[in-house]
């Protein structure tokens, strides 16, 4: 039987914030292709219809600005309010079995709705507070900290994409581990893996570094958990060794500023180059001219730019931790160093350039392991026996609509 | 489909009273309306719950016979802002009315003040109840100030007022800013002080009088 899936995520392609945006897009789609309806209620962006159909995943848009706020925090909380009054046009109009809340930021809302409609709520957790900034130290992250035990406790079942993140779950809010399931993000590692030919490769090559150059890169937000400071520390010890190299800084954030400033002061500045965005056709050569890509993360949920980096065949060198840890096995998926440590980053990054035989060694089994973990079929089939396990207990259970408890009174 | 069938009769079957404040949480006379509401109301018979908040207590308290107070759990205790705070305990609103809207017969959901809008703003267009809707103060006249907090909450009122059944309204200053600013149908604003002896009387027929 073909279930009706309504997915709340506030950032949808085009409109991207974060990786949050590819992944509800890519699950969504591999879901349609596996014979589930599929909605998306999201925020609307200027020149947006209200309502389309991407590659079979119906979105619904709405006026995600109409309520102002001072700032970011209580602009999402009032926008939960509009989110949920479209989400339930849309209740109205589809048959829908599960709703589908993607992280913090549309809690309010999925659960408003959970209760309305007596309807499976399931959640994806793609991150928490408490990690993305080491801590909590304000009153926004104290509530943002609540919002996320509270959707986690209101849910059905929740998703999490690395054991990291389960147990970081478990001991924070004390949450039942049969409550929870690890699904892995994925990659589509086919559309990445394209390789340029030499010409091309030589163009892009020549935006960041001279011919005869290394590329070593970064590339992700500019903020301080994903630890780009202890890349620039690794700098001049890699530069000793290999002195041509160009170290690239591709994304952007709040803490560039204070990044750049560390690259001047340390006399570094003619070495590293931070390109801002990258415009999307930019994106994929990147990958491809870099020698090695560098992931120096305090914390990581799961690591997403990880995949890409393999699925582009470019090494990676990883901090061990949260859910990169769970990615690369060590010396043979890529490399992993301990986090906060720019000694033994350079120390991997020497080696690893060094070594071409482990370089093509580290590009083959990264790529084994996409096709047979990180591949969207695999994780739409996972996400898709959890849609089934929960809906049969729901169906079972005196909680539900009762309108469905009529239904199952008939048969 | 929700809160089950609604029939013409002569007889409330049950009301829910939504309000952010009921003792022994009492921060203006609004609290001790309530209760004397719902006092009016089980005296006729008519069973009434009371969904409010309180800092201190979380709990469900038969107050006397036809009157059940539900204090929701505060499960988001740090707060950037006032307006947070509401907009946090929304869920738990909304979880004990669908509750009760879902178990029993519901005809009327009156809320007090602007404080209680955030959970039914999303849902007012598919409640099949009544909904009434009591103020003695918009935020134009609590800090007329232009700013996006401020016209935040402006907002919030606006959408909150536009679908209410009735509005029973303080003032004559209240009123034109509901017909005025927030467009609101003047048939549906009625003038009715808190100081009013016969509030918990007059509510009872407008109750009687819309079902």
């Amino acid at each position: 039987m073909t279930r009706s899936i309504l997915m709340f995520s506030w950032e949808f392609p085009p409109f991207k914030v974060g990786g949050l945006a590819a992944h509800v897009y890519d699950l969504s789609k591999m879901l349609v292709k596996k014979n589930i309806e599929v909605h998306v209620v999201t925020c609307g962006f200027p020149g947006a219809p209200d309502y389309e159909v991407i590659d079979g995943v119906h979105i619904h848009r709405f006026d995600a600005y109409e309520i102002p706020a001072p700032e970011f925090l209580q602009w999402d909380l009032n926008m939960n309010l509009l989110m949920e009054r479209k989400a339930i046009e849309i209740i109205e109009k589809y048959n829908i079995d599960i709703l589908h809340a993607h992280d913090w930021l549309v809690a309010s809302a999925a659960i408003g709705l959970k209760h309305l409609y007596r309807k499976p709520l399931i959640a994806t957790i793609h991150s928490l507070e408490r990690g993305r900034r080491n801590g909590l130290h304000t009153d926004g992250q104290h509530m943002l900290d609540q919002i996320e035990n509270l959707l986690i406790q209101e849910s059905w079942h929740s998703i999490v994409c690395s054991q990291y993140m389960q147990s970081i779950c478990h001991f924070s809010f004390d949450f039942p581990l049969d409550k929870m399931s690890i699904i892995p993000n994925g990659v589509r590692f086919i559309e990445f893996s394209v390789e340029l030919s030499e010409e091309e490769k030589k163009s892009h090559h020549k935006k960041y570094a001279n011919h005869d150059e290394y590329i070593i890169s970064y590339i992700g937000r500019l903020v301080p958990e994903k630890g780009v400071n202890v890349l620039l520390g690794a700098v001049k010890s890699i530069l000793k060794k290999i002195p041509k190299t160009k170290f690239i800084i591709a994304g952007e954030g709040w803490h560039r500023s204070e990044l750049q400033r560390i690259s001047k002061e340390s006399n570094i500045d003619d070495k590293v180059f931070f390109t801002g965005y990258l415009p999307e056709e930019d994106f994929l050569p990147f990958f491809n001219v870099s020698d090695v890509l560098i992931i120096p993360s305090f914390y990581e949920p799961f690591g997403i730019v990880a995949l890409e980096g393999m699925a582009t065949k470019t090494p990676i060198i990883v901090s061990d931790v949260g859910g990169l840890s769970e990615i690369v096995d060590h010396r043979w998926t890529g490399i992993k160093v301990p986090p906060d440590n720019s000694e033994a980053l350079a120390e991997a990054t020497i080696d690893l350039i060094s070594d071409e035989d482990l370089k093509k060694l580290i590009v083959k089994n990264a790529m084994e392991k996409l096709e047979h973990v990180y591949d969207w079929t695999i994780i739409a089939d996972q996400t898709i026996k959890i849609y089934e396990e929960v809906y049969q207990e729901w169906s079972e259970h005196e909680w539900k609509t009762p309108v469905n408890k009529k239904k199952t009174k008939k048969k | 489909m929700l809160g089950g069938k609604i029939m013409v009769k002569d007889k409330l079957s049950g009301v829910i009273l939504l309000s952010f404040e009921f003792p022994p949480r009492r921060l203006s006379k609004t609290s001790d309306l309530i209760v004397n509401i719902a006092n009016h109301l089980a005296k006729l018979g008519v069973k009434t719950w009371v969904v409010t908040f309180d800092d201190w207590r979380s709990d469900i308290e038969k107050l006397r016979k036809n009157i059940i107070v539900i204090r929701i759990p505060n499960h988001v205790p740090n707060n950037i802002s006032f307006l947070s705070l509401l907009m946090n305990l929304k869920p738990a609103y909304q979880s004990a009315i669908a509750k009760i809207i879902h178990e029993n017969q519901i005809d009327v959901i009156h809320l007090f003040e602007w404080t209680c809008l955030p959970p039914i703003i999303p849902w007012n267009e598919i409640l099949k109840q009544k909904v009434i809707f009591s103020t003695s103060s918009l935020q134009k006249i609590r800090d007329p100030s232009a700013s996006p907090y401020n016209d935040g909450i402006k907002i919030i009122e606006q959408k909150g007022v536009q679908f209410m059944d009735k509005i029973i309204s303080e003032s004559k200053e209240i009123s034109e800013i509901l017909i005025l600013d927030y467009k609101v149908d003047p048939d549906k604003v009625m003038l009715l002080k808190l100081k009013d002896k016969k509030y918990p009387q007059k509510t009872y027929e407008l109750y009687k009088n819309i079902i």
